[in-house]
């Protein structure tokens, strides 16, 4: 039987249907559930995705209202089973917001997604970046299925994703723990020199932090929006763009997996190996 | 010199209306009767005359529509020569009204308006612009308690 997974539908988000195709392609059962659904529902389920969007118009903080909804505190508790949360983008901040990344002292919100910030611009930024593996594959949900230090181009779109904190060496610690999952870099994997390699300027170019158990994810960069090597740009330095440049036409070959495939198929051999 | 800007939307603020109803519907805080809130500019001025630096506030206001638009908002302003108070609480007559006052850290959005103001408008008495989210909790029966 396939691993079932929810993606969570909370007003205002708008990349629940190409996470779960996504999600499909990597052999999960993925359902879109919405968030106003009984939350005694949710418990069937394998594994939890938040997907991208703009939950609640980003009243007062990005993810700041969604966070206080039930649904986010049944997958609090089936989190501590070590079920698999992933939130994308705007389910990163729901996250954050809602206290269960990093989640040293549980329940306490640690960090920001602040307002993006690098070579004197702010505001919305959509691109695309390099992430590189910053952990052992092992030791989180969505990196089981990835090589050390593997380097990803995956789009990035938003206008707060700068991991930061008010406690200066959190970061370092995390780092310790092994908890910071991707890193923006180049396209060679080398520390960034800025933006728009750090596309927000977050603290340690974080782009993908978990709980201490790794089963808990808040990853700002779109893997379902580089799910198949068609939509790789082909003007990117980096293999994944040659292969896409390669086979102009080949229908069939640009249907195959593309760069952000892995981090779904990775929670697939997650929830098959650990739960 | 400080001047305080104080912006308030005259449509309705589907934000504020959005914290009323996760404060009463989710955390069970049904003595929240309304949640209104302000957009707070401040403003610190050169060492000018209180006059001098009302009139340049109430220009740039009149002029552009940087830190308000007149066909959404309504603005009042208070100069503060001594410098800015302390976050505070006041009375209404619905009850107590609890102020809370939200500055962003890096206060982006405050850089950038006082960026427009110096260069672009060319007004050097402005020295710095902060931006800051006045959020106004009225609490039912509050001050019976």
């Amino acid at each position: 039987m396939k691993p079932t997974v929810a993606v969570i539908q909370f007003p205002g988000v708008n990349c629940e249907y190409e996470t779960v195709r996504a999600a499909l392609a990597a052999g999960l059962e993925a359902r879109i559930v919405r968030w106003n659904a009984d939350p005694e529902s949710l418990r069937s389920f394998d594994g939890y995705i938040l997907p991208g969007g703009f939950s609640y118009e980003d009243r007062v903080r990005a993810g700041a209202i969604a966070a206080c909804e039930d649904i986010v505190d049944v997958m609090r508790i089936q989190a501590e089973a070590r079920k698999p949360v992933l939130g994308i983008c705007n389910g990163a901040q729901i996250l954050v917001e809602a206290g269960l990344v990093p989640g040293v002292n549980p329940g306490t919100i640690e960090v920001a997604l602040a307002p993006n910030r690098g070579m004197g611009r702010t505001g919305y930024y959509c691109d695309w970046v390099f992430l590189k593996l910053a952990c052992e594959p092992g030791r989180c949900a969505i990196t089981y299925d990835l090589e050390p230090e593997e380097v990803l181009p995956v789009p990035i779109a938003h206008a707060q994703g700068r991991f930061t904190s008010s406690d200066l060496g959190l970061f370092e610690s995390l780092q310790a723990r092994s908890q910071i999952v991707f890193r923006y870099c180049r396209s060679n994997g080398e520390t960034p020199q800025g933006f728009p390699e750090d596309p927000n300027g977050s603290e340690n170019h974080a782009a993908a932090i978990c709980n201490q158990y790794g089963n808990v994810v808040a990853l700002m960069p779109h893997p379902e929006r580089s799910a198949w090597l068609r939509q790789v740009p082909m003007d990117l330095e980096c293999d994944w763009s040659r292969r896409r440049l390669l086979p102009q036409g080949k229908w069939r070959t640009l249907e195959q997996a593309g760069p952000g495939l892995g981090i779904f198929r990775s929670l697939k051999a997650y929830i098959e190996e650990e739960l | 010199m400080w001047v305080e800007v104080l912006v308030r939307l005259i449509v309705p603020d589907p934000s504020s209306f959005t914290v009323l109803d996760t404060l009463q519907r989710k955390f069970g805080l049904r003595a929240v009767a309304n949640v209104s809130r302000l957009r707070a500019w401040d403003i610190e001025l050169e060492n000018i005359p209180e006059s001098k630096a009302l009139r340049i506030v109430e220009r740039l206001l009149a002029e552009t529509t940087l830190l308000a638009n007149p066909n959404r908002d309504r603005y009042f302003i208070r100069s503060w020569p001594g410098g800015l108070p302390g976050d505070f609480w006041k009375q209404s007559s619905r009850g107590e009204v609890f102020v809370i006052k939200v500055i962003d850290i890096d206060d982006i959005i405050g850089r950038s308006k006082q960026a427009i103001v110096r260069r672009r408008l060319g007004i050097d008495e402005v020295k710095h612009i902060r931006s800051s989210t006045i959020w106004l909790l009225e609490i039912a029966g509050a001050a019976s308690c």
